[in-house]
């Protein structure tokens, strides 16, 4: 059984709406629908069918790949849902257009394929299960408003109307659907709550697999945490000095407060930055005049994300987002990203920008004063100048080791903080420990500092551009220092020769895929169209009218056996088919699959006047039908008059 | 832990049946569609499949609380046919009458075909054929082996048939079609019918018991035109094997007593009128008479799939070997030493294959029975088709006894792929055919003779 006329189509529609493709789901909705009002269909082989399913699955797999290299991770997975009444629409189309009314179960399976022999096995028609997949497909976007609700419930309660049982009156029927679209809206609104309880409870589990956003208020350190750090090769970054020279940090998230193991920002409002004419410059502040240009390409989540910026950034320009806001932290964020931006920073000068020190940036909590006052105490800096303190803590520092790993006897249960272990016993870890310790170590010399978290600027690759992959996010100080933010990073600068030391044997190769992928995101969110973007959608009709051209250019089979209308077959107006329209209007029509010698003896019992022409007047009509050579124009006439006759007496 | 496995397989099972049964095509559908939005909706934050679901999902839910509204009793007769084959649909028909007073529509009837989950001693001691090739984790699980031994127990496959609408009292004819399984009798327990709540998606069901019986003949394998060799043979009874009555067809003349002569030849009429012992006489009559012989010695009971298809191979060749210029004996040891005889209208084909849909393997006699039983009858037989399920000295002194008697054999040996393979007997002359079968292809060796 199939699904009810327009139906599809409509489902179709909703999607096209919903998904923002209304174009394609109008077009879609028009073909898939044609077929209620042609007459023609075609006569798919199981070869043929099978050939349908292999153009779905290219594009299943297309589609994952394409979203997979050009999106982000969460987004992509949503538009590939989104996708799928595209991905399978040769195979609706395949349905509604065929003259079979299932398709072989064989066409979805490469194991049935080779068991199975042609016409074996049972079918399926997909027609209800496309509608289902054009449901949920439409479900994979995020418009809220209360017509996706009401769309969802036309289609649905179409749907089971068609598949309604008849034993019961279409009174229950409504009501019950009522009920259930009651219950469903209800049910709906209460899933949101549902889910914040849950990620209240298992937030870390559940969003382990996406990459994460810095977040500017607060930022947990792996501190006191057993085991190894994420060594992820992706690349989220191309930075390149377009004037000057390249910074060496970029940051994200700026904390003043450290309490457990965790940085935080006690500035926790935004205000949105004002936008230029030019709708993609953004200006964080008053003076622009430095000689520092870099142009950043990054991987952006697309509703929302924290920008990477030098620490003396004072413009943002060609950023094509809905808007930008900072905090007085100076931690920037936008809304609305494409997926991949290439935005140009103007940078450099004096920190006058950022917010001057206050208390916050003096706070040292309570159970790290002891341990801090003994390394002050091994520092012996206390009566310097600033600018002389804050060297003595980098030198400090000079005696400490890096690691990104630390076991289980390392760390200990014991009462001492992981700090105070730092710093004391082990005098090894990673930058989250160098950047902390630096800040509180500073603070307690009283020099104001802030702790900064963000991604430094290391690979550079063969065309001049830097690299900038998951690895490389790092942490560091901010101190003030004369009426001025200077950067400290107290971290030992060959961190990440002390990391490659733990890589696999194929981190290289890892590497390469790595930035090969970000290349193909550059280029599918890349402003300029190259030689592939001009010639790829050219490829890519050539190649669906190729497909069009064999599974559907052949075997066109006129379903409409009334013949005497349109019927351009050899002998389509042979004079016994008017015979048999009038017998069928006495009952004695001819049935499915008899042959009209078998029709005219049977009907013969009850129309005797047939039995003396019948042998003449089937020879003639066969010889009219099919031999090739035909009849002579007196043997039409006597075909014509046999009929007649007949016609008579009946 | 065995029983652990078993109650686990039985339950899951019996669960799978529960929702296969409860569910409709169309429910099935949404339920899939709930899940795919559950899992697309899972962030609620990033897409809006979960409305989808909450929709789906509340409209399930209440289909399923409309399963408390009882199906509506109905009654059901089958016109069963007599005979079914394995393997080939069994069409028949049903007539349904609905005994209530308000009319019912959209229901679905099913044949209650029985439980085919195996029982706890089949699961412990039936291996399936090759399990010893399975890994250890597959051996250890048997999940394999439940699979195997359910669809081995299953008699039928049955089809769902949707019936028109039923009027009060007014019966309606449906056609049902099953597709047996396995030969022998067939026990159709009753009927299910079942009905939708009002969307469509799930089912109620009513039972009406209805067992009934129907003959499963053995599956049959297509054979190729086939001439087995012989020469004709002397039939010392003639055609008076004859099942028409009387004997006329062979009557030739009347003529006085010789000694020897059988006693239930003597003509009484005549005797009566001339006072002396007159007997009929009949003309010679010469024909071929072949040997179907059936070895029904089974070395290893649990492994019956060999003889299943040795039945096939037999009911194949009686199926297809020329019975209007031939007789066929079916030769085999069950209880008993049973002979059956069909052709030149003699018995009928149909009963030969109804023998063979209940033959069983012999466990209480040994194979010399069957000698014994062809070596009686050896001397009308000008030709022999012989189904061995296995080879060993006995089956080949059987052979040689053939030969000995310049029998043309057509020799078929069932083999498991264990141990030696079987070799052709040295008796054997060149025009003999000796062909190995194994379990599972034994189709395509029969469509090559």
């Amino acid at each position: 059984m199939r699904t009810p006329p327009f139906l599809l189509g409509a489902a179709l529609l909703f999607w096209g709406w919903r998904a923002e493709m209304l174009l394609v789901g109008v077009m879609g909705a028009i073909i898939l629908e044609a077929a209620n009002l042609l007459k023609a269909r075609w006569e798919f082989s199981d070869k043929e069918f099978n050939r349908i399913w292999d153009v779905c699955t290219i594009l299943f797999f297309g589609a994952g790949l394409y979203l997979r290299f050009s999106e982000e991770v969460t987004n992509g997975a949503y538009k590939f849902f989104a996708w799928f009444p595209i991905i399978f629409f040769p195979m609706a189309l395949g349905q509604v257009y065929s003259a079979r009314e299932k398709i072989p179960y064989k066409a979805f399976s490469w194991f049935l394929r080779r068991k199975r022999a042609e016409g074996q096995g049972g079918g399926l028609n997909i027609t209800w299960i496309y509608l289902g997949i054009c449901l949920v497909a439409s479900g994979a976007t995020n418009k809220q408003d209360i017509w996706f609700f009401m769309g969802v419930c036309g289609l649905t309660g179409w749907a089971v109307w068609a598949n309604r049982a008849f034993r019961f009156p279409g009174a229950a029927w409504a009501a019950s659907f009522i009920l259930a679209a009651a219950l469903g809206f209800v049910t709906q609104m209460q899933l949101p709550r549902l889910q914040s309880w849950f990620e209240g409870r298992a937030s870390e589990w559940f969003s382990k697999w996406a990459r994460k956003d810095f977040d500017p208020r607060e930022s947990k350190t792996a501190m006191g945490r057993l085991g190894r750090l994420k060594q992820s090769s992706r690349v989220i970054m191309r930075v390149t000095a377009e004037e000057g020279e390249a910074p060496e940090r970029l940051r994200q998230g700026m904390y003043d407060h450290y309490r457990e193991e965790t940085w935080r920002s006690t500035k926790r409002e935004f205000k949105d930055i004002p936008i230029e004419s030019d709708t993609t410059t953004w200006t964080l502040s008053t003076s622009t005049n430095t000689d520092n240009l870099v142009k950043v390409s990054a991987r952006l989540f697309r509703e929302r994300t924290t920008l990477s910026l030098p620490l003396t950034a004072r413009q943002i320009q060609d950023l094509p987002v809905d808007t930008v806001e900072t905090n007085a932290l100076r931690a920037a964020r936008s809304f609305g990203n494409p997926a991949l931006a290439s935005y140009r920073v103007v940078w450099g000068g004096s920190t006058e920008d950022e917010l001057p020190p206050e208390g916050a940036d003096i706070f040292i909590e309570e159970g790290e004063r002891a341990v801090l006052a003994r390394a002050a105490t091994e520092i012996g800096a206390s009566g310097l100048p600033d600018a002389q303190k804050v060297a003595a803590v980098e030198r400090f520092f000079s005696g400490f080791k890096y690691t990104t790993y630390q076991t289980a006897a390392e760390l200990g249960f014991h009462a001492m903080t992981p700090l105070s272990r730092f710093l004391q016993e082990t005098r090894a870890g990673h930058c989250e420990y160098f950047a902390t310790a630096t800040v509180l170590l500073l603070r307690h010399l009283k020099v104001p500092a802030r702790y900064v978290t963000g991604y430094a600027i290391q690979e550079k690759t063969a065309g001049g551009s830097y690299i900038v992959r998951e690895r490389h996010a790092h942490a560091w100080a901010l101190a003030y220092v004369n009426g001025d933010w200077v950067e400290v990073d107290t971290t030992p600068a060959d961190w990440l020769k002390e990391e490659a030391e733990e890589f696999p044997f194929y981190q290289k190769a890892k590497d390469l895929w790595a930035r090969l992928t970000f290349a193909f995101t550059e280029f599918r969110w890349s402003n300029e169209t190259g030689w592939l973007g001009t010639i790829a959608p050219w490829l890519l009709m050539l190649a669906a009218s190729y497909l069009a051209w064999r599974i559907f250019g052949r075997r066109l089979k006129k379903t409409d056996t009334g013949g005497l209308r349109e019927g351009n077959w050899p002998g389509a107006d042979s004079e016994v088919f008017l015979l048999e329209k009038k017998l069928s209007g006495a009952g004695l029509g001819r049935l499915d699959g008899e042959t009209s010698a078998e029709w005219l003896t049977r009907a013969r019992e009850n129309v005797p006047a047939l039995d003396p022409i019948l042998r003449e007047l089937l020879t003639l009509h066969y010889r009219y039908r099919f031999d090739p050579v035909g009849i002579g124009a007196s043997e039409r006439d006597q075909l014509r008059s046999l009929v007649k006759s007949a016609l008579l007496e009946v | 832990m065995l029983r652990l496995l078993y109650r686990n397989y039985r339950f899951s099972s019996s669960l799978k049946y529960w929702a296969r049964r409860r569910f409709t095509p169309a429910g099935w559908l949404v339920f899939g569609c709930a899940i795919m939005s559950a899992g697309i909706g899972l962030d609620t934050n990033q897409a809006l499949a979960y409305q989808v679901f909450a929709l789906l999902i509340s409209v399930l839910l209440l289909s399923l609380f409309w399963t408390l509204w009882p199906a509506p009793k109905l009654r059901g007769a089958r016109s069963l046919p007599r005979v079914g084959t394995t393997g080939a649909p069994l069409h028949y028909k049903i007539s349904v009458t609905n005994p209530g007073k308000r009319k019912e529509a959209s229901i679905t009837l099913f044949e209650e075909l029985g439980d085919p989950r195996p029982t706890y001693e089949q699961f412990r001691d039936t291996p399936e054929p090759g399990e010893q090739k399975r890994n250890a984790w597959d051996r250890f699980f048997r999940f394999y082996r439940w699979m195997w031994l359910t669809a081995r127990n299953e008699v039928a496959e049955g089809f769902e048939t949707r019936l028109p609408p039923l009027f009060p009292n007014k019966p309606v004819e449906a056609a049902v079609k099953i597709i047996p399984k396995r030969r022998g009798v067939l026990r159709l327990l009753g009927l299910s019918f079942a009905a939708t709540d009002p969307f469509g998606l799930t089912r109620t069901f009513s039972s009406w018991p209805a067992p009934q019986k129907v003959l499963i003949l053995p599956k049959r394998y297509p054979i190729p035109a086939l001439v087995i060799p012989g020469k004709l043979e002397y039939q010392p009874g003639g055609v008076s094997l004859a099942s028409s009555i009387g004997e006329s067809g062979e009557f030739v003349a009347l003529r006085e007593y010789r000694r020897g002569d059988p006693l239930r030849h003597i003509h009484w009429k005549s005797v009566s009128k001339t006072g002396k012992l007159i007997v009929k006489e009949f003309q010679d009559e010469y024909f071929m008479r072949h040997a179907l012989i059936l070895d029904t010695f089974l070395a290893d009971p649990k492994e019956d799939e060999a003889f299943e298809e040795a039945v096939s191979v037999a009911a194949s060749f009686a199926h297809a070997l020329n019975t209007q210029e031939s007789l066929l004996d079916l030769l085999f040891v069950g209880p008993q030493a049973f002979c059956m005889t069909a052709g030149r209208g003699v018995g009928h084909l149909e009963q030969m294959l109804e023998i063979l849909a209940s033959v069983q393997p012999c466990t209480t006699r040994e194979f010399v029975s069957l000698e014994q039983l062809v070596v009686q009858r050896i001397d009308l037989v000008s030709g022999c088709v012989c189904v061995f399920l296995g080879w060993d000295e006995a089956r080949k002194r059987l052979v040689k006894q053939l030969k000995m008697r310049h029998i043309p054999v057509l020799v078929f040996v069932f083999w498991n792929g264990r141990g030696a393979e079987p070799q052709r007997e040295d008796a054997l002359e060149e025009s003999d055919r000796f062909h190995l079968l194994q379990p599972g292809r034994v189709e395509e060796v029969l469509a090559r003779l």
